[in-house]
């Protein structure tokens, strides 16, 4: 796209980033129109709830132009770079002709003797143009119509490097979350109406309501894709900033990551229980009212337990007992049965209290790692003294169940575990490859000083890959002062025999492996102290 | 993403009350995304092995092939990973390396990129940090940083043509077959006792092994052992900026010596100098016995490529204490910038010694020795460097 001067800056000077002419004109647009249809959807759901004669096809049409309208009337704008007046004039422009628009189709729905005679009517009476379905039409468009507009306009300035495109997420979110907010409501509302009656809106104890609502699972599906279409324009015009290049066939493999990634969580999310007869209230009721029931049982079979001796002693001794016996405590009282369920009792209370478990610790994780991710909000909301005693009430609770739990797998019987003899520590004997008796006198110099490398390392005194022998060397007298000489005569030896033409003969040898015993017995923690060496 | 939460929590209450089981669906896919995002962000990085492959040493002007590999030990994809390896200007410029990678599950990454020594010095190469974040920019960006390396450029070394060094030795090469001087620090072997060597020299424990008297057999030599001593207090080298340029010169001057001495000359060279360890950035005595070969000379420039100057002044100290330690008849190489009294007075006792002193003095900006005639009429060699060519041409002053 062509970019005119802005603010003195010839345009060969701007940043640019490269972009997809499929994504920009054919992709966004259409995921764009898409959830923004899935609202209208849910409107026209909810109307005809209340209307089931209107249609709402053309209104659905007249929804789907505006928005696409809108996104290539912004498009073009930019493009085609004018001066305000000449901005105004292009919008009062598009917005009779929408309007116009609107009403044609509004007309299109109705029978054809009765929009003919409306439309003779506004001929001689202009302002009955201006209904209230017309009204609520042409606001519902203006609202969808600024939503694309604010959407693709979004999406431009992601790809302006010189604008913060933090914000410009922000506001894409913002935009995404409260459009589903109001979806969700919407469709919500419509689902129950359509389901149980307007009447059960109100009514909190009627059953959970099942079925798929697509137009919400499209938005959100839609709306997620988005969002990762959104990271990586993000990502795109930063790398482009910082002069990287992206790998090869990148775009692509975000594509097919983003796909599998949510196909995935999807089945999971659908696999999850999401079905209950109980609400919350009822289930929290119906535990606590058990446990107390538990509880009164016990405590009155406690009493029956004590005084039932007594009284035996009493009748013993000749003082008058009640003649009948005392009852044993009732049963703790058994959950009513749930309305409306078609399955026992114990298995719709079984099913919501598995519900319940399930969503409110799904949640409850959800938001400890998002507090844990955001330090800041979680510091702020400590300040709040009833959150603080909260998270502190829960952290003991926590602590509370995982001591309990660790108690209770120690009682569990341990598996005896099969006693494996530790690896013999090296003795520095010969490997399999070198057989010092039939290695040469050179070799065996190498070998005696290499083992005490070995040793040392074992013993702890570790040497830098970077120390040639003559630098460690004193790092070894230091640790074994009584073998200095012979440290210093191995090492040297060593030095002559690595990298000298020197000749070697057995006696030399001889006289080094026993300064590489002495050396050994230092290591090992004693001196030979009957020989000393020159 | 701050209002994330705030949306999951006005949805998961709208499902309560309107009591419909798919938007619990919805709820559960927006937390899965959040969790699932998080988790597989946070093991990405984790599961990630890398390895740095570099020589450990170059020489000056040589290119350094850096090769980096990733693996991610993981069945998790890396959709996207930032590589930043930094490094010293010197070696190259921009001081980083910077490369997008995607990495798929189980998979390796192998980039290489080139350095070039430039400058001695020592060399950190890295930290490497790996950046990654999400495909939803629901997690902030995560980074993981992996140790550095380490590289050392060996100083400049220049040919000498021809090195004149004062010695007492009669003869021209070494080692000699002529028992003139035996060094009893250099143990060669050990012989059957003949009439008339000293008792001192039998070797108790090998005679003890053996059964048979034997003694210590040591390398006849003629002591032509070659003792560099660098002076590294930058005062001793003038004004700051004169000082570094000076002392490179001397580096250069000391690193030039000692390859010809071990590489053409076949002499045995040690080295001696106070001078600050980049590595522990400390001053530190560095002490070289003189040997020769090959592993003694990268010993040497290894020195001599990590010391940097000192602000102490311990040079002439530092020089009394270790020349007692010398061979006798060693040649003792001063590398220093300008003459003192004292430095004279040193000269002087080493020549008394026994020892055969050299002179060498740096000055890369003209100045006008005035105790150079004392010098030579003490019957001190000495040389004066102002630059590489006179590192190459090597003239003693007449």
């Amino acid at each position: 796209m062509a970019r005119h001067p802005v603010d003195g800056l010839d345009p060969v000077e701007l940043l640019e980033v490269n972009r997809d002419p499929w994504i920009d004109n054919f992709f966004r647009p259409l995921m764009i129109v898409t959830m923004i249809m899935c609202l209208n959807v849910s409107i026209v759901n909810l109307v005809r709830q209340i209307n089931p004669n209107w249609s709402g096809i053309y209104f659905l049409l007249a929804m789907l132009i505006t928005t696409v309208e809108g996104i290539y009337a912004y498009r073009l704008s930019l493009r085609y770079r004018a001066s305000a007046d000449s901005r105004l004039r292009f919008r009062l422009a598009e917005a009779v002709v929408l309007i116009v628009l609107i009403k044609l189709l509004n007309l299109l729905q109705k029978p054809l003797m009765e929009a003919g005679a409306e439309l003779q009517a506004m001929w001689t009476t202009p302002h009955l143009f201006f209904t209230t379905e017309f009204y609520i039409s042409v606001t519902l468009a203006f609202l969808a119509w600024a939503m694309a507009t604010a959407t693709i306009a979004d999406f431009e300035n992601l790809y302006d490097p010189y604008i913060d495109n933090r914000l410009t997420l922000q506001s894409l979110l913002a935009r995404f979350f409260w459009g589903g907010t109001i979806l969700v409501l919407i469709s919500g509302i419509t689902h129950v109406i359509a389901q149980s009656g307007l009447d059960s809106l109100i009514n909190l104890r009627r059953p959970s309501l099942g079925g798929v609502i697509f137009n919400v699972l499209i938005y959100f599906a839609v709306g997620l894709i988005l969002l990762s279409q959104v990271n990586l324009t993000r990502l795109l015009v930063r790398w482009r900033l910082q002069d990287l290049t992206p790998p090869p066939h990148f775009t692509r493999n975000w594509a097919k990551y983003g796909l599998v990634f949510l196909g995935l969580i999807m089945v999971i999310a659908f696999l999850l229980p999401t079905h209950y007869t109980l609400g919350f209230l009822r289930i929290a009721g119906l535990i606590f009212q058990t446990i107390i029931g538990v509880i009164a049982f016990l405590i009155q079979l406690l009493i029956i337990l004590i005084t039932v001796p007594i009284l035996w002693i009493l009748t013993l001794i000749g003082f008058e007992t009640p003649t009948t016996p005392p009852a044993l405590p009732p049963p703790p009282p058994v959950a009513p049965p749930p309305s409306g369920g078609t399955f026992p009792p114990w298995w719709e209370i079984l099913r919501s209290l598995l519900f319940w478990l399930v969503a409110l610790g799904v949640l409850g994780y959800f938001i400890k790692i998002y507090l844990e991710d955001h330090a800041d909000t979680l510091q702020s909301l400590k300040k709040f003294k009833l959150f603080d005693g909260l998270v502190r009430f829960l952290a003991m609770l926590w602590r509370s169940l995982r001591g309990w739990a660790k108690t209770g797998l120690a009682l569990l019987p341990t598996r005896k575990v099969s006693f494996k003899p530790p690896k013999p520590i090296s003795t520095g004997r010969v490997r399999n490859w070198l057989n010092l008796r039939q290695a040469s006198a050179r070799q065996r110099i190498l070998y005696y000083y290499l083992n005490i490398l070995t040793r040392a390392e074992q013993a702890g005194l570790h040497r830098r890959q970077s120390q040639t022998p003559y630098e460690y060397e004193p790092n070894l007298q230091e640790s074994m002062p009584a073998v200095e000489t012979e440290i210093h005569d191995v090492t040297d030896t060593f030095v002559r025999a690595r990298y000298s033409p020197d000749k070697f003969s057995d006696q030399d040898v001889a006289l080094i492996k026993k300064e590489w015993q002495r050396i050994k017995k230092a290591l090992r923690g004693g001196v030979d102290k009957g020989e000393t060496l020159h | 993403m701050g209002n994330f939460i705030v949306f999951i929590l006005i949805l998961f209450v709208l499902a309560a009350l309107l009591r419909i089981d798919f938007f619990f669906t919805i709820v559960y896919l927006l937390i899965g995304v959040y969790i699932v995002t998080r988790f597989w962000t946070r093991r990405m990085l984790t599961r990630l092995t890398f390895k740095r492959r570099l020589p450990e040493r170059a020489f000056l002007g040589e290119a350094i092939t850096v090769t980096l590999t990733l693996e991610n030990l993981s069945i998790l994809p890396v959709p996207w990973l930032l590589l930043n390896d930094s490094f010293s200007p010197v070696l190259s410029t921009p001081p980083f390396y910077r490369q997008l990678v995607t990495l798929p599950g189980k998979g390796r990454h192998t980039t290489r990129y080139t350095l070039q020594a430039r400058r001695r010095g020592y060399y950190q190469i890295g930290p490497l940090r790996l950046e990654s974040s999400d495909l939803l920019a629901i997690v902030p960006h995560i980074s993981r940083q992996f140790e550095s390396s380490e590289l050392i450029v060996y100083p400049k070394i220049l040919p000498i043509t021809q090195l004149l060094l004062p010695t007492t030795s009669p003869q021209v090469i070494l080692p000699t077959p002529l028992p003139l001087f035996r060094d009893t620090t250099r143990l060669t072997g050990v012989r059957p006792y003949s009439q008339g060597d000293n008792f001192r020299h039998i070797h108790w424990p090998a005679t003890a092994a053996t059964g048979q008297l034997l003694v210590k057999q040591f390398q006849t030599a003629i002591a032509r052992d070659n003792m560099i001593f660098l002076n590294m207090d930058r005062a001793d080298y003038g004004r700051p900026g004169q000082a570094d340029v000076a002392i490179e010169l001397a580096i250069v001057a000391a690193a030039s010596l000692a390859n010809h001495i071990i590489a053409i000359e076949q002499l045995p060279v040690g080295f001696n100098t106070t001078a600050v360890d980049p590595l522990t950035e400390r001053q530190q005595t560095f002490r070289l016995s003189p040997g020769k070969g090959q592993n003694q000379l990268m010993q040497l420039l290894e020195i001599l490529a990590r010391i940097e100057g000192t602000e102490a002044s311990t040079f002439l100290e530092n020089l009394r204490r270790e020349s007692v330690q010398l061979a006798w008849g060693a040649t003792v190489i001063i590398i220093t910038s300008v003459e003192s009294d004292a430095l004279l007075n040193m000269a002087l006792l080493l020549k008394r010694a026994g020892f055969q002193p050299a002179l060498v003095f740096i000055q890369p900006a003209a100045y006008n020795y005035p105790r150079l005639r004392q010098v030579q009429e003490l019957g001190i060699m000495s040389f004066v460097v102002t630059g590489e060519k006179d590192v190459e041409a090597w003239h003693a002053i007449p």
